[in-house]
């Protein structure tokens, strides 16, 4: 009797252990699903100054991106000109895994050399890309964002277009790892670029 | 006797009526202009506007020398994504200011029609009422740290 008290234990014990073992891989799957997200970025394939430009060529362990337009007279060089006092505070080692690419989605009028020499004023290094429109629409959508060309025939400008207000840094595979959604100073662009250095 | 009371009554009296004439019902504080940069032909201009008068202003803007055109914007950040709109004008309410302030309302300056440098001035010419005013903003540089 005895015995067979102590086998049902030990039956009972294996059982719980096995049934808790179970349920503990299945909450924890579980847990993963609704949590996941799948990686926002990507490699991606641009213009500079009208010839081929692709991220992976010369990715940087840390490739920080804007997205704007050359003829955006505020926020787009409000944020560059961050962006620029950051990089001046970097050391020549920290520069030397960084670099800034600012993207223009106004495909029919900023120049390809204008965007480049229009990004260069802020930092030496700065990288003014451009592209076809198809080009800039599949890279913009490879970061899960979005812009809209919109007349206004009032303006002079004829146009103005809504683009995102948000710094992307992107790692060596231009995976997104972090982003600032409209940093009004440059010492959050350093502090997100040191952390992630 | 009563000359020199006249007298003395007009060196009070003139001064005041004077300073009345001319004092500015609109004054601007830190105010600037960046100077355009290469590969873009539009630039902005910011500062605070204080209205001295007793009335509410709704500001207007005519123009600005040395550029062919000049607009009054404001830029709306929701949700991370900013948009900016022409205005055809921005209420200053009586003894108020208006700041005007990247990534908020600005004035939009179109294509320069002159040689800018730092250190120069641009008038911008305002209308309110049947007023015009003419404030001068300071050109700065963008990029220089």
């Amino acid at each position: 009797m005895l015995d067979f008290e102590k086998t049902r234990g030990a039956q009972l014990l294996r059982y719980f252990l096995v049934t808790g073992a179970l349920v503990t891989v299945l909450l924890i799957g579980l847990m993963a699903y609704i949590t996941y997200e799948p990686p926002v970025g990507g490699d991606f394939h641009l213009k500079y100054r009208g010839e081929p430009w692709d991220f992976s060529a010369d990715a940087q362990p840390l490739n920080v991106l804007y997205i704007g337009y050359a003829k955006c007279p505020d926020v787009c060089p409000l944020t560059l000109s961050f962006a620029g006092r950051a990089f001046r505070q970097l050391s020549d080692k920290e520069l030397s895994k960084v670099r800034m690419l600012f993207l223009s989605v106004d495909y029919e009028n900023d120049n390809p050399d204008d965007v480049a020499d229009y990004a260069a004023q802020f930092f030496p290094t700065f990288v003014g890309l451009s592209g076809s429109e198809n080009d800039i629409r599949a890279t913009v959508s490879l970061f899960q964002t979005s812009f809209i060309l919109e007349k206004d025939e009032s303006s002079s400008l004829g146009y103005s277009i809504i683009h995102p207000d948000r710094v992307f840094f992107l790692n060596k595979r231009g995976r997104v790892v972090t982003s600032i959604v409209s940093p009004r100073t440059a010492d959050e662009i350093l502090t997100v670029i040191r952390e992630n250095l | 006797m009563i000359i020199l009371k006249l007298l003395l009554a007009l060196l009070f009296v003139i001064p005041e009526s004077l300073r009345a004439q001319t004092s500015p019902p609109l004054s601007l504080n830190e105010g600037y202009v960046f100077l355009p940069l290469k590969g873009s032909t539009i630039t902005a201009g910011y500062g605070v506007i204080t209205n001295h008068t007793n009335e509410d202003v709704q500001l207007q803007l005519i123009s600005a020398e040395g550029f062919k055109a000049a607009e009054l914007h404001e830029t709306k950040t929701t949700g991370g994504m900013m948009k900016m709109q022409k205005v055809t004008n921005l209420l200053i309410p009586k003894g108020a200011v208006l700041d005007l302030k990247p990534g908020g309302s600005h004035i939009m300056l179109f294509e320069p029609n002159k040689e800018l440098k730092v250190g120069d001035f641009v008038k911008v010419h305002f209308k309110f009422k049947d007023q015009t005013v003419v404030l001068d903003f300071p050109i700065k540089s963008r990029t220089e740290p």
